[in-house]
């Protein structure tokens, strides 16, 4: 069964200075038996999260809200594995999608076509799914010709409807999404906002970072307000968005 | 792991095809400026070493490619994580898929640029012999080597940013102090002068260089050779134990 278990995870960062990153002065630091620059050894770490527990069942739609830097991407990227916590426990059952930057792996020397064959297997997209929805995905990029044309002749609103309309053939158990993807060009939202929708209600878990208040409320059935990398609220929408965004204007 | 090998493939394909795309010949630039580089270097070198053209320059041919092939796989893997940055901190995919991408590409164009022994071996009549078959188990030896090493290579390059650029000189100075140009039996002792029967990258090349050339690699390359891909596989496989979860910390 679809499942999310997190239990005292904590994330920490390093991070290294020019000098921690140089073999040179690590070698020096040997050779003066680190008593020169004792005061860099082991560096310094950023604690990204600390003591999440969680527990995420099946149909449950989580935002995730919080400041820049409270800890939501680094949640996301522990779900979908870039990130093993530096202690506690993850358990994750079901297969993670993840759509954080669809233009990952995105060549602009490559033709619209070829781009959607190699974009999609890196969001692990099965050959056999993109060969069947092929003319799907082309005839939803509203491309027409210009996708056997390289990517970079494509205006920047056609190469966003192209890597959309990839990203969006996914068919995952769990959804990991960084903000709602945001297709500039007006007269595509609608329709981006329905085929995201239906991907959406097809996942059992989406776990979803964002910072519009509408969004989250019209698509989350849990949120979780995240604050130096603690999670200071965890409940339903009404409650958490009211305490998080303030009370909902009457009017 | 059949998935990881398809997406290192499709992306080594991809980087060889965005290198060249927008030349009619293609990687096929490379294997040219090889073949005047081996051209040149024959000419001028078999004059100062006195030598038979028919003997100096099929040396050379060989030599040169394989000693590339190697050099430039074991430079280029230093930035297979740098250069993936984007994408290992977005997905999870094992790193041996990055090293893999890097060693198939190289694999690639060595494929492109081994046009020029046959072509090379029939104008200047050298002779052909079963025992050239050698030089297969010799080449899947030295990939099992580059294997480890690459993973080495890239793992310590991700954490000494340093590190590419020392390794670059190294290597420079390597191509002077291998027999590629020259034949170790100008050097007093021969294969037993402590410069070459020390120097790993002449026993790598010599597997693969000599059963090309109709002669036996001697013992102590294949043995040298066999020993340092187990010892490298087993250091590596406990290096990336220790270290593999750091690298999306790292990039």
């Amino acid at each position: 069964m679809t499942h999310i278990t997190l239990d005292k995870v904590c994330l920490d960062f390093p991070v290294y200075n020019a000098d921690a990153r140089s073999l040179k002065s690590s070698l020096v630091n040997v050779a003066t038996g680190g008593q020169l620059r004792a005061g860099n050894k082991g560096g310094v770490t950023v604690r990204a999260l600390e003591d999440i527990s969680l527990t995420i069942e099946p149909g449950e739609r989580v935002g995730l809200v919080g400041h820049n830097g409270a800890g939501k991407s680094s949640l996301l990227r522990v779900l979908n594995g870039v990130y093993r916590p530096s202690s506690g426990i993850i358990s994750v059952d079901g297969e993670i999608g993840s759509l954080i930057d669809i233009n990952i792996g995105i060549n602009s020397e490559a033709t619209g076509l070829e781009n959607i064959t190699t974009c999609a297997a890196l969001l692990g997209i099965p050959k056999e799914t993109v060969a069947e929805k092929l003319s799907d995905i082309i005839e939803f990029s509203e491309l027409g010709n210009y996708i056997s044309m390289p990517v970079r002749t494509y205006s920047s609103g056609m190469q966003m409807r192209l890597m959309f309309s990839i990203a969006t053939t996914m068919n995952p158990q769990i959804l990991v999404m960084d903000e709602w993807l945001s297709v500039g060009d007006d007269s595509f939202v609608k329709k981006a906002k329905e085929r995201l929708g239906k991907l959406v209600s097809e996942t059992d878990i989406l776990v979803f970072a964002s910072h519009s208040r509408e969004t989250l409320t019209s698509t989350c059935n849990r949120l979780i307000w995240l604050e130096h990398g603690r999670i200071k609220v965890d409940g339903d929408v009404a409650t958490v968005a009211n305490a998080y965004f303030g009370p909902e204007d009457p009017a | 792991m059949r998935k990881t090998w398809r997406i290192a493939r499709m992306l080594a394909v991809q980087d060889l095809q965005l290198s060249y795309r927008r030349s009619t010949l293609g990687p096929f630039w490379l294997t040219i400026s090889s073949a005047v580089q081996i051209a040149t270097i024959g000419v001028v070198f078999s004059t100062i070493f006195k030598s038979d053209i028919a003997i100096y320059v099929p040396y050379l041919a060989t030599s040169l490619l394989v000693f590339t092939f190697i050099t430039s796989f074991l430079n280029e893997s230093n930035t297979s994580f740098i250069q993936a940055e984007g994408m290992i901190r977005q997905m999870h995919f094992a790193p041996s898929m990055y090293i893999g991408r890097t060693l198939i590409r190289n694999v690639l164009g060595f494929a492109h640029n081994l046009v020029i022994l046959p072509i090379a071996f029939l104008v200047l009549g050298t002779p052909w012999s079963i025992g050239m078959l050698m030089a297969i188990p010799g080449f899947l030896l030295v990939l099992v080597n580059l294997w480890w090493l690459g993973h080495l290579f890239a793992l310590i390059s991700l954490r000494f940013r340093d590190f590419p650029p020392i390794f670059g000189s190294i290597i420079t100075v390597a191509f002077y102090a291998t027999p590629v140009m020259w034949f170790s039996d100008q050097v007093p002792g021969g294969e037993s002068n402590l410069l070459v029967s020390l120097n790993p990258l002449f026993h790598l090349l010599s597997i693969v260089r000599s059963p090309l050339l109709g002669e036996l690699a001697s013992q102590t390359s294949w043995v040298v050779s066999a020993m340092m891909a187990m010892i490298g596989s087993a250091a590596v496989v406990i290096l990336y134990q220790r270290y593999q979860h750091k690298i999306a910390f790292w990039v």
